[in-house]
């Protein structure tokens, strides 16, 4: 909607030295000469990982304990830290660093090789609850997750312990095309007046893909909603920051819908009952689920997920034998339709059971704080100060209420096309679509298409639905980082992980001793 | 708060986002059938003979200053209107309006939901744009054929649904030639080669749909220059008028310009006869085809077709799409970054404020534009202003000679302890920034930043700029600021 706001941008910006031209865009293999015809500097380094988030950073970590100087490495990205964007979107979606993950922690990013594990460092630091949690789960407590905090504290930590910083370089990925006579070219524009030029191109042998999500999809109704009333703060998602929906229920007391029924929902959840039982606050709750769960379900004997009250409850955002059991072997011998089938199976919002909310929700009910409707949001409309949201109910027709705010719990992710760079390998360097839409990735996480002298690989969100499940949580990047060190290890890249070189490494670690 | 963005005219949208599907000319055979012409979307579709003698002649109320009532005439076969006819055009003015520009596969999925609940569909048959193509629908006995290039579609191609009801659903090429489509009843005359149905439902007995214009040359058959009048997008909105100007602000202030009641509902019902109305006169520029497909597996399973992509962005290069700035728009203009649909957005920010695209993944490159409101406060009894504009925040802020002169907006704060001065603070949007700035008030304004211990006393006329849930305090009341945008 806004595109006709904005005024054209500026045209009399003169042609920067170094610049990308028309025939490089339109061209799918660079040579060198085209380079310097453009007049584009080119930076060697064997190995370039493009994203610098948590993705980038296990995979250098798993590379520099296998022995690869940071000379042979470059991390390119525009953010600050690597778990930079990974903590925005856990703050604002209410978990603080000091509240617990609420996903899967069966790996820690900067402990390639698992222990000791968050839980056993905190029960070192005195905290002995956390190792019985662990011992018992998940059957006579929830399943354990380290804090917020504690993840990005010892990521910072392994970070300087691996001299991550001297590898970091900023700046904004363009995009990556092949090399004639192999080899890559990954254009980075670095921030303005840092360079002479206003492109640099490294050329690597290998290249490294881990720009995790494309970015946050709002339904399509709330863009509406924001670009035809202007109003930003009573319709918002969970996933950008919306203290004073919060802020404005201490003030007086309001009436939420929150639309939604994943981990999300049940964060934000937590969060208005905490305010409403710590401050006496009279907030009244409205929950909206699209698809109500009132039992167990699932397609076969094995395969069931609990449910009860409309959540769908696991313990992770995936089934536990996803990591080692049998459903990793069967995706793994999968393809096509069939894989397709598998993902759509074990897909599907759910949320951890955890007993505080559990708790609270259930007093909400029967107080009567607390309702549940069930249907989809037709329309938002502004009301005086209040939002009038018309739901439609499979059963009951259109209901139309009114609220002080909306939380939209939905996340939806963006198509792999909607970010840059994936789209420019779909269209220039024979990148496909896995069966899922995403980036599609073989057994050892290569962009399948891409290979020219050297290699491609890609972990994270955008390569979902490859032969490894789970590719977006920790466990998953760390797996993606392994099956690439071998890989790399196979090509004489870095050294291999024997048993000597990996105790001697995780001695280091222990005592901290930077590599 | 909720002062209302003007919206863009459809009419007046970028050019280059419109399909070809509703520029290229759409000529209707006479016959007795319907022929319906929604944006993305031409249907044929055949009218049940109903006996006309069943249906009585209405009775007539005598009416003066007629004469004498003459003999009353046997009315030719007026055809009857068909339920069912009338729920598959509103179906597919649902699907049209839907938003999509290429409602083609939706209108599959709709329509054959739709045609396993009816007993006896009427033949129809109807084209709707992908894309990267067109969708067919055929039922009954209509037909869609090429004759140039001798092709040739009936449902009996397809299957039958449950109720014996033949029906063909394809997605095809769009062909280089003119495509007939008809519900069966007989053409008897070719239609007129000036002959051109922009929108509407018109009675005929078949549609000829011109071939895609070419990027080159004009086309041969529809020389007319309606067909280079757009429509508007489905999502076209006539302008509202620009909201009223806000009533000085008090911590209650009142809602924005209301939107007519169901204006939602209403704007398919207007998207028929709006656009003679709305058609600009500018040419439209040729219309991009899809590029081709620049490389595909040989033994792979047919791909899902990809989502036609727009045009990589050549930096520097003024976007072909940019629409002249709006003269009359008198809203504060900043520079901010594009996210990748085309919002505006703070450079600090990593998610666009309105969709929640990733801003990181764009070389940031400062645009100009007007700027969004920037957070809003919260007072301590639960109002909230929108900040759009600067404020002058007091007990007699409209006594203030900027105030009088618009330059700043009033905002009355009531205080009963009588802490807050008659010209207390100031809100200042400045960039991205909200400033704060205390005018030298008898009591002074403090501030807390989020989890700061204590409040902090300001300096007269030193601006502070306020983050996400830092705390105001004057006189006895608070105010806290919430803002989506940047800043962390």
């Amino acid at each position: 909607m806004s595109e006709s706001t904005i005024a054209p941008q500026q045209a009399s910006t003169p042609a920067q030295p170094g610049d990308l031209t028309d025939s490089l865009v339109a061209t799918d293999v660079w040579t060198d000469q085209m380079l310097a015809d453009a007049g584009i500097p080119v930076v060697d380094v064997p190995f370039v990982t493009v994203g610098g988030g948590i993705g980038s950073f296990v995979t250098v970590d798993y590379l520099r304990i296998c022995g690869v100087p940071t000379s042979a490495m470059r991390v390119l990205t525009p953010l600050k830290t690597p778990w930079e964007s990974y903590e925005y979107l856990t703050t604002v979606s209410q978990i603080p660093r000091g509240e617990r993950l609420r996903s899967d922690s069966s790996s820690c990013p900067d402990n390639i090789w698992g222990f000791p594990s968050y839980a056993v460092r905190e029960a070192l630091q005195g905290d002995l609850k956390q190792a019985w949690n662990v011992l018992v789960e998940p059957i006579f407590a929830n399943y354990y997750t380290p804090r917020a905090g504690h993840a990005f504290e010892s990521m910072e930590k392994e970070m300087h312990r691996i001299r991550y910083p001297e590898m970091v370089v900023t700046g904004q990925v363009r995009m990556v095309r092949r090399r004639a006579g192999g080899g890559y070219f990954t254009v980075l524009t670095p921030p303005e007046g840092a360079t002479p030029t206003r492109r640099i191109a490294y050329r690597s042998q290998w290249v490294h893909i881990a720009i995790g999500y494309p970015g946050l999809k709002f339904l399509p109704d709330l863009q509406r909603y924001r670009s035809r009333y202007g109003d930003y703060s009573r319709v918002v998602n969970a996933y950008e920051r919306h203290e004073h929906v919060y802020e404005r229920l201490h003030q007086r007391p309001g009436t939420i819908l929150v639309r939604g029924g994943g981990i999300v929902a049940s964060r934000v959840l937590q969060r208005l009952i905490d305010d409403r039982d710590q401050r006496g606050l009279q907030t009244q709750i409205v929950h909206l689920f699209r698809t109500y769960v009132d039992r167990p379900h699932g397609t076969g004997i094995l395969k069931r997920r609990k449910g009860a009250d409309g959540w769908a409850y696991q313990g992770f955002n995936y089934p536990k034998s996803v990591w080692g059991g049998q459903l990793k072997q069967q995706v793994r011998d999968s393809e096509g339709p069939e894989r397709k089938r598998l993902y759509e199976e074990m897909g599907g919002t759910n949320t951890p059971v955890r007993k505080d909310w559990q708790e609270q929700l259930r007093r909400g009910r029967a107080e009567g704080w607390y309702r549940v409707v069930i249907g989809q949001i037709d329309e938002f409309r502004p009301a005086g100060d209040l939002v009038e949201v018309t739901v439609s109910t499979p059963d009951q027709g259109r209901h139309v209420g009114t609220f002080d705010a909306v939380i939209d719990c939905t996340g939806l992710e963006a198509d792999i096309r909607e970010h840059r760079v994936l789209a420019d390998l779909l269209d220039h360097s024979n990148a496909t679509r896995n069966p899922v839409g995403r980036l599609d990735v073989g057994r050892d996480f290569e962009v399948t298409g891409t290979r020219n002298g050297g290699k491609m690989y890609a972990s994270g969100s955008a390569t979902l639905g490859g032969p490894f499940p789970g590719v977006d949580t920790f466990f998953g990047l760390q797996i993606a980082a392994q099956e690439i060190a071998d890989d790399l290890i196979r090509q004489g890249f870095a050294q291999k992980l024997g048993p000597g070189r990996s105790t001697s490494q995780w001695w280091k670690w222990v005592r901290n001793k930077q590599i | 708060m909720t002062r209302a963005t003007p919206p863009l005219a459809g009419a007046t949208g970028a050019p280059a986002t419109v399909p070809p599907f509703d520029q290229v000319a759409v000529r209707v055979a006479p016959g007795p059938d319907l022929v319906v012409r929604l944006p993305g979307v031409l249907l044929v579709v055949g009218v049940p003979d109903h006996p006309a003698a069943s249906a009585a002649p209405p009775s007539r109320p005598a009416l003066d200053g007629w004469g004498p009532a003459p003999v009353p005439a046997a009315p030719a076969a007026a055809p009857a209107g068909d339920a069912h006819v009338g729920e598959l055009v509103a179906l597919c003015r649902r699907v049209s309006a839907a938003g999509s520009r290429a409602p083609g596969t939706r209108l599959h999925e709709e329509l054959r939901d739709w045609l396993g609940t009816v007993g006896d569909p009427p033949s129809f048959a109807v084209a709707a744009a992908t894309e990267d193509g067109l969708a067919l629908v055929l039922a009954g006995d209509g037909t869609a054929e090429v004759p140039d290039l001798g092709l040739r579609l009936t449902p009996a191609q397809g299957e039958a649904l449950g109720n014996g009801t033949l029906v063909l659903d394809r997605l095809v090429t769009w062909p280089p030639a003119a495509l007939h489509l008809s519900a069966g009843a007989p053409a008897g005359v070719a239609p007129h080669p000036l002959a051109d149905l922009e929108a509407g439902i018109v009675p005929g007995a078949a549609a000829v749909l011109a071939p895609a214009p070419a990027a080159s040359a004009a086309p041969a058959p529809p020389p007319s220059g309606t067909t280079m009048v757009r429509l508007p997008s489905p999502n076209g909105r006539a302008p509202l008028p620009p909201p009223p100007p806000r009533p000085p602000a008090v911590p209650t202030p009142p809602a924005g310009a209301p939107e007519p009641a169901g204006h939602g509902h209403e704007h398919h019902e207007h998207a028929v006869p709006a656009p003679v109305a709305a058609a600009p006169a500018a040419p439209a520029p040729p219309v991009e085809l899809p590029a081709p497909k620049k490389s595909a597996l040989l033994f792979a399973q047919p791909a899902e077709a990809e989502p036609a992509r727009e045009p990589l962005p050549i930096p520097g290069a003024e976007p072909a799409s940019a629409p002249a700035p709006e003269p009359a728009d008198e809203r504060a203009r900043v520079k901010g970054i594009l996210c990748k649909n085309g919002h505006l957005n703070d450079p600090r920010a990593g998610f666009c404020a309105l969709c929640g695209i990733r801003t990181t993944q764009q070389t940031a490159v400062l645009v100009e534009g007007v700027r969004p409101p920037l957070g809003l406060l919260v007072f301590d009894d639960g109002a909230t202003v929108s900040l759009d504009v600067d404020y002058l925040l007091g007990r007699e802020p409209e006594t203030d000679e900027r105030v009088g002169s618009g330059q700043l907006r009033p905002l009355l704060v009531v205080d009963q302890t009588g802490g807050v001065s008659r010209h207390h603070a100031e809100i200042r949007l400045d960039g991205w920034d909200v400033l704060l700035l205390d005018i030298g008030s008898a009591n002074g304004t403090l501030v807390a930043p989020r989890g700061a211990p204590g409040w902090a006393s300001l300096v007269p006329h030193q601006p502070v700029r306020l983050t996400a849930g830092m705390a105001v305090r004057m006189g006895g009341r608070t105010f806290a600021f919430e803002s989506p945008h940047g800043g962390y």
